[in-house]
C-alpha cells in the first residue's frame, strides 16, 4: 500500500470511490500510477492544513483572534475549504468533466461524493490539530489556543 | 546605600513631592536608590499634604512586593520611597500649634511690658490672633518663631540619628507664603549649626541642594482670608535679599534652583484645611526635575560656592499657554518624556482593556496573572496609585500655563496620544502590522522576552510585562 492511499482506507465514502482515486483500470484489472489522484489529494490536503496553521499561529497571530472558538473558526474555514474542493473533484470525475472520468464498472454517486469532502475535509482538521498541537508554541499571541501550551517561557 | 532626605514645607512642597512621586512611579531615573520624604507643614489636614501623603503610601505599598535585581528591567517604582528610619509618617510635626493663637503659642500673656511692646512691633495684632492650625497664613514673621522647634522635634532626631556620610540634602519651599519662606532658611540653618545632633558632623558637611518656589499663581481677593497674593512680590523681593545675604551669601547651601512662572494661575482663596487643594502645576514639576538634577549633580561640582540654577522651557513663545513634550529642553524631555508616557500606557491599558482581555491573553496566563491576583490588594493599590497619576496629569493640562504631554483620553487612534510626537506604523513582524491600538499593545505585551526570571513573584511579573512591552513599544512607536 502506497504511502498516500494509507491515508483514504477507511471505508466511509464507498470502495468504488477508493478504487477510482486510486487508478482503477478495469481493461488492466489493475490500478494504474498515472492515474492514482491520492498523491495531490493529500498534498492538497495536507499543504492547506499547514497554509492555515502558518497564518493562524504566524502571519495573522492576532491578539484578538486567539480565543479557543477563533481557533474553531480558522480549522471550520479549513475544513470547509477541503470538503467544497473534495466533492467537487470527486463529482468532476462522475460528470466527466475532469481529466480521470469514472470508468463505467464503477458505481459511485453524488453521495460518495458528500461522503468523500467529509471525509478529506475531517483528515484535513486532523492535520491542523496536530500542527497546532506541535508547531504553536513560537506564536506570540496564539500559542494558548485551542488550548494552554505546555510550553511556556514566563 | 546612600539615601536622599527631601524636606518638602508647605503647601508647594507638598506638591512637589506629589509630582516627584508620580515621576518615579513612571521610572524616571534617580541617582539615588532612596528618597525619603519629610514633610514640614502646620496645616495638618492640608488637602495637598494628604494627597501626596496617600501617594507615597501607596507608592511604598506597590513598590513593597517589587524586586529591582539586575536579571529584572522594570523600573516603574524602581526608587524606594519611605519615612524616615523608626518613623511611621512623612510628616514631621510641630508641637503646640493645634488649637492654639501665635499670641498663645508665644506665651505674650507671661512676658513683661518692654517684651510685649517688641512682640507689638513685630507682630500686628492680627498676627497674634492668628489660629495656627491652617498653618501661618501666608505670614513669614509667624513661621520664623513657631519653626525654630525643628531641632528638637521626633523627626529630626529620627533624620540625625540615621543621617549617613555620603547622604544628601534636598529642601524645597516657596518664597512668597508664609511655611516655606520662613521654614527654608531655619531648616538650613539648624541643619549646618545643630550641633547637639548625633550625626552633625555628616550633616554639616552634607550636600545641600534647594529648590525655592517664585510667584506662580495668584489667590482669589478675599477680606476674610490672611492670604493675600498681593503681597507674594513683596515677600519674595525681601526674601530673596534675605536669602542672598544668608543663604547664598554664606555658602550654607550647595545648589540652589529658583523656579516661577510670569503666567500665574488663581485659586480660590484658602486659608488652609482640607479646602487647600491646588491643582497640580508644571512649576512643581519643574521643582521636582530640580531634585532629580541635583541627586545627579557629582560631588565636585557642588564644591565651593553655591551653583545656581534656573528652569526654562525650550520655546520662542514666552506667552505659550501650553507646554507640550517638546517645548521642554533636550535634558527634561530625554528625562521623562519615556517614562511618563510608558507609565501612561499601562495605565490606560489597565483601564480599557485588562479586564476582558486577562482571561486570553498569554501574557497572563502564562505568568499565572489570574482573577485572585487582579483582584488582590496589590492590584487594587496600583490602579488607585494609577488614578492618582491620571488626575495629577489631568490638573497638570487643567491648570495654567498648561503641560499637556498627552491627549490622555484619546481611545483611537491610542497612539496618538502624545501631543506634538507623530505615532509610527509598525510594518514588520506581520502580525504587529494588523494589529492596532490596545490589540498591539497585547501583542507586545505577549512577547516571549529573552532573559526572563521565571520564578520572580506574580507581582513582579506584571510589572516586568508592561515595563517591557511599553519599552519596546514606545521606541518602535515614538523613537522615544
Amino acid at each position: 500500500m502506497e504511502f498516500f492511499s494509507l491515508f483514504y482506507q477507511l471505508n466511509v465514502y464507498g470502495q468504488d470511490l477508493f478504487y477510482h482515486l486510486k487508478g482503477w483500470d478495469n481493461g488492466m484489472q489493475d490500478f494504474v500510477a498515472a492515474n492514482n489522484q491520492f498523491p495531490t489529494i493529500w498534498l492538497v490536503t495536507f499543504l492547506s492544513a499547514v497554509a492555515m496553521f502558518v497564518v493562524f499561529y504566524y502571519i495573522l497571530n492576532h491578539p484578538r483572534f486567539n480565543k479557543f472558538w477563533h481557533w474553531l473558526i480558522a480549522l471550520a474555514v479549513l475544513a470547509i475549504g477541503i470538503f467544497i474542493w473534495s466533492r467537487g473533484l470527486v463529482l468532476a470525475d462522475i460528470t466527466g468533466a475532469s481529466m480521470h472520468p469514472v470508468d463505467p464498472s464503477l458505481n459511485i454517486s453524488a453521495d460518495n461524493a458528500m461522503m468523500f469532502g467529509v471525509y478529506n475535509a475531517v483528515l484535513s482538521a486532523i492535520f491542523f490539530l496536530f500542527f497546532s498541537v506541535i508547531g504553536r508554541f513560537g506564536s506570540k499571541n496564539c500559542k494558548n489556543a485551542p488550548w494552554k501550551s505546555l510550553i511556556n517561557r514566563k | 546605600m546612600a539615601k536622599l532626605y527631601v524636606f518638602g514645607i508647605g503647601g508647594t512642597g507638598s506638591r512637589t513631592l506629589r509630582a516627584l512621586t508620580m515621576m518615579l512611579a513612571s521610572g524616571v531615573e534617580c541617582k539615588f536608590d532612596t528618597v525619603v520624604p519629610v514633610i514640614i507643614d502646620p496645616d495638618a489636614s492640608a488637602a495637598d499634604m494628604s494627597r501626596t501623603v496617600d501617594a507615597m503610601t501607596r507608592y511604598m505599598k506597590v513598590r513593597k512586593s517589587l524586586d529591582f535585581n539586575s536579571a529584572n528591567e522594570n523600573r516603574f517604582f524602581k526608587t524606594e520611597i519611605c519615612p524616615i528610619q523608626d518613623m511611621s509618617t512623612f510628616k514631621l510635626t510641630l508641637e503646640n500649634t493645634e488649637n492654639v493663637t501665635f499670641r498663645d503659642y508665644m506665651k505674650t500673656n507671661q512676658m513683661d511690658a518692654p517684651s510685649k511692646a517688641l512682640i507689638n512691633m513685630l507682630f500686628s495684632q492680627a498676627n497674634l490672633d492668628s489660629d495656627m492650625v491652617v498653618g501661618f497664613k501666608g505670614n513669614p514673621n509667624i513661621g520664623s518663631v513657631v519653626l525654630n522647634q525643628f531641632s528638637t522635634s521626633d523627626a529630626y532626631k529620627a533624620f540625625s540619628n540615621n543621617f549617613e556620610e555620603g547622604d544628601r540634602i534636598f529642601i524645597i519651599s516657596s518664597i512668597f507664603g508664609g511655611t516655606g519662606a520662613s521654614g527654608f532658611p531655619l531648616l538650613l540653618k539648624t541643619l549646618r549649626n545643630d550641633q547637639t545632633s548625633q550625626h552633625w558632623n555628616y550633616i554639616k558637611n552634607a550636600k545641600i541642594g534647594a529648590v525655592t518656589v517664585l510667584p506662580y499663581f495668584n489667590v482669589e481677593q478675599d477680606d476674610n482670608s490672611g492670604v493675600d497674593s498681593s503681597t507674594f512680590y513683596s515677600k519674595t523681593k525681601s526674601a530673596l535679599a534675605y536669602y542672598d545675604r544668608n543663604i547664598t551669601g554664606n555658602n550654607s547651601v550647595n545648589a540652589l534652583y529658583y523656579i516661577g512662572d510670569s503666567m500665574l494661575a488663581t485659586y480660590k482663596n484658602h486659608d488652609g484645611g482640607s479646602e487647600q487643594r491646588n491643582n497640580a502645576h508644571m512649576v512643581e514639576l519643574y521643582a521636582a526635575l530640580s531634585i532629580l538634577k541635583f541627586a545627579s549633580t557629582p560631588d565636585n561640582e557642588l564644591d565651593g560656592r553655591t551653583q545656581t540654577y534656573e528652569y526654562g522651557i525650550d520655546t520662542n513663545d514666552e506667552d505659550i499657554k501650553q507646554v507640550i513634550f517638546k517645548d521642554l529642553g533636550p535634558e527634561t524631555r530625554q528625562l521623562i518624556q519615556k517614562p511618563l508616557t510608558m507609565f501612561l500606557l499601562m495605565n490606560k491599558y489597565m483601564k480599557s482593556a485588562l479586564s476582558s482581555q486577562y482571561k486570553y491573553q498569554p501574557w497572563a496566563k502564562d505568568c499565572g496573572l489570574d482573577e485572585n491576583f487582579f483582584t488582590s490588594q496589590y492590584y487594587a493599590d496600583l490602579v488607585k496609585f494609577q488614578d492618582a497619576f491620571r488626575v495629577w496629569l489631568q490638573e497638570l493640562d487643567d491648570n495654567k500655563r498648561s503641560f499637556k504631554p498627552f491627549d490622555e483620553n484619546r481611545v483611537i487612534p491610542l497612539f496618538d496620544l502624545v501631543n506634538g510626537a507623530k505615532a509610527h506604523k509598525i510594518l514588520w513582524p506581520l502580525h504587529d502590522l494588523f494589529a492596532k491600538n490596545y490589540a498591539l499593545m497585547d501583542s507586545f505585551l505577549n512577547t516571549n522576552w529573552p532573559k526572563w526570571n521565571k520564578t520572580a513573584s506574580k507581582e513582579q511579573k506584571f510589572m516586568e510585562v508592561f515595563y517591557r512591552a511599553t519599552n519596546k513599544l514606545t521606541l518602535k512607536k515614538y523613537n522615544f
